[in-house]
């Protein structure tokens, strides 16, 4: 909980930062396609050199890679032990009491972790070296056919922008209502459950405070010359170059290839 | 006379109150304001400064009366848009009047609701941020600026805009003492060479003596108007609301009270300065 980096976007200049937005959607669609074909361990070595390799060009401070998994290794630690004991076939490897852990199980359990965590670090790299606006906007043009159907797609991409915008803000909120609180005495140590109780009463005045927030917001937004439906350009009207389509072209190849030998 | 861009008729302005009936916030005020003018809006908390300027700008409408902009009434929706893109606004709280997700973003937001070409928009966004001294700070997130520098990105993003008008919420009220001085050097610029009309809400009474015209609000009426010299200089009046001068004119007021032969209507040091040489020069 101390920082949620879900949608901060870390600044340089990377061959991921400049990139156009919507290739790097499509790049990262092709990449969960790859991800779930994947089966081998040579496969998923090669994947995830290659996004270390990828994570050293955008410069990734070790610390924030590290700050950023450790919200999901329950998760994956969870699954992987259901895994582990729950699917069956082949060798028994460990048996404790009436559980067993098959052959079967360890690889599904290791695909999964896999799996898991080379989604977490692409969508992690790929919010990272796109500002959140950027996404929306890419986002938002992927969703642009819909609008025939009535769905408001610029809309839907301010929705998200602002969203993405004010999540460090309300994170830094609970932070300081949190302090305030352990100011006067207020304890919130303890086991899983007895700290989800102590943390309840911040809930109420977080949620006030992001009404206020809102208001304000949309009293700002509308004062400089924001109109729902009215036509807009952009700041950065995201180039296409050749390097996208280059980029583009080397995953879908990537695909075939891990699909053509069964990697 | 002078084109006329504000201007209230009658206007009162109640808030929708919980409970039916809250006092107005405005009551009864009349006022223009000239193309080009420098205006200075004082009062105590709560006197009904934030509420005004938000009625001149459409965000609220008159309960009673009218307000005009440019000759245009903000009741009727069709000038919002044109009202919004001449009225550049700076809110008292800089932390919820941030749009975008970094510095830049946030100063081109009212360009790009005019639908400007890119190019254009890149063009008066470093403009404005170098006009501002805060060009370093472009591609950086706004959460992680003070208060200070986000009160700058907020001007930034009305100085782009190149707003005929501007109205501003304590523009300086968490600003260093460099950076506050910045921020008055560059609305009187904006004001003398680019001929900006200024509406400027603050609890200074040095930056209410930078104005052309001062006004006084009290409980939801204008309770005084006049040029600095004269409003700054009625220290009665101003002790009554709870109110102070400018340091110039409370040191005149009890030099003359003392005895001292000085003229009414000293507010700047430098006039006050100079009246005291010439008089010590005489005796
Ligand atoms: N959103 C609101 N809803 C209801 N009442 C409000 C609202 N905003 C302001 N008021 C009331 O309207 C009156 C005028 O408020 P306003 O914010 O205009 O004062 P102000 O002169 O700007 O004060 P300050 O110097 O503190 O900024 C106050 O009595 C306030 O309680
Ligand atoms: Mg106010």
């Amino acid at each position: 909980m101390r920082s949620i980096t879900l949608g901060r976007y870390l600044p340089g200049s990377s061959f991921l930062h400049r990139l156009n937005p919507r290739f790097k959607l499509l790049l990262l669609l092709i990449a969960l396609a790859v991800i779930f074909v994947l089966k081998t361990y040579a496969g998923f070595s090669l994947l995830f050199l290659l996004l270390a390799l990828a994570a050293a060009a955008v410069r990734l401070p070790l610390r924030l890679l590290a700050g950023m998994l450790r919200p999901i290794a329950y998760i994956v630690l969870i699954t992987a032990i259901i895994y582990f004991f729950f699917t069956k076939g082949g060798v028994v490897l460990l048996r404790l009491g009436p559980l067993t852990v098959e052959q079967a199980g360890l690889s599904a359990g290791f695909l999964v972790i896999m799996r898991l965590l080379g989604l977490v670090f692409m969508s992690m790299l790929l919010t990272l070296t796109t500002t959140p606006l950027d996404l929306a906007q890419g986002v938002a043009y992927f969703l642009r056919p819909l609008g025939r159907l009535g769905l408001p797609a610029a809309e839907l991409a301010m929705i998200m922008t602002i969203a993405m915008r004010f999540i460090p803000v309300v994170s830094e909120e609970s932070q300081r209502l949190l302090r305030a609180q352990m100011a006067r005495g207020a304890d919130f140590g303890g086991g899983f459950f007895s700290r989800a109780r102590k943390f309840a009463p911040l809930v109420v005045p977080l949620f006030i405070g992001a009404f206020r927030r809102a208001d304000e917001l949309a009293l700002a937004m509308e004062a400089r010359g924001y109109r729902i439906g009215a036509r807009r350009t952009r700041l950065r009207e995201e180039p296409v170059t050749a390097a996208d389509w280059g980029a583009l072209l080397l995953a879908l190849a990537a695909l075939a290839a891990v699909i053509y030998f069964r990697l | 006379m002078p084109e006329i861009l504000l201007e209230a008729r009658k206007l009162s302005f109640t808030y929708p109150g919980e409970d039916g009936e809250s006092p107005p916030a405005l009551e009864g005020i009349d006022l223009k304001v000239a193309a080009g003018e420098y205006v200075a809006l004082i009062g105590p908390n709560g006197s009904g400064k934030s509420t005004l300027l938000k009625l001149f700008n459409a965000l609220l409408l008159p309960t009673a009366g009218e307000v005009f902009f440019d000759g245009r009434s903000t009741a009727d929706a069709r000038n919002i848009p044109y009202i919004r893109a001449c009225c550049g606004m700076i809110f008292q709280n800089p932390d919820n009047q941030i749009v975008g997700a970094t510095v830049e973003e946030d100063v081109a937001f009212a360009l790009e609701n005019q639908a400007l070409p890119p190019p254009e928009i890149r063009r008066r966004v470093s403009e404005a941020l170098e006009l501002l001294g805060i060009s370093h700070l472009a591609a950086s997130p706004p959460h992680l600026l003070s208060g200070g520098e986000k009160q700058k990105v907020a001007l930034a993003g009305v100085l782009a805009a190149a707003s005929r008008c501007l109205l501003l919420d304590e523009p300086t009220a968490m600003l260093d003492p460099a950076g506050q001085a910045a921020v008055l050097e560059t609305l009187q610029m904006l004001n003398r060479q680019r001929g900006i009309t200024l509406v400027h809400v603050t609890h200074f009474p040095e930056e209410a003596a930078l104005a052309h015209r001062v006004l006084v609000l009290h409980g939801g009426r204008l309770v005084k108007e006049g040029p600095p010299a004269e409003v700054l200089a009625d220290l009665p009046l101003l002790r009554a609301l709870g109110l102070k001068s400018t340091a110039a004119a409370e040191l005149a007021w009890l030099l003359r009270e003392d005895g001292f032969p000085l003229p009414r209507g000293i507010v700047h040091n430098r006039e006050l300065v100079e009246q005291l040489c010439s008089y010590a020069r005489r005796i």
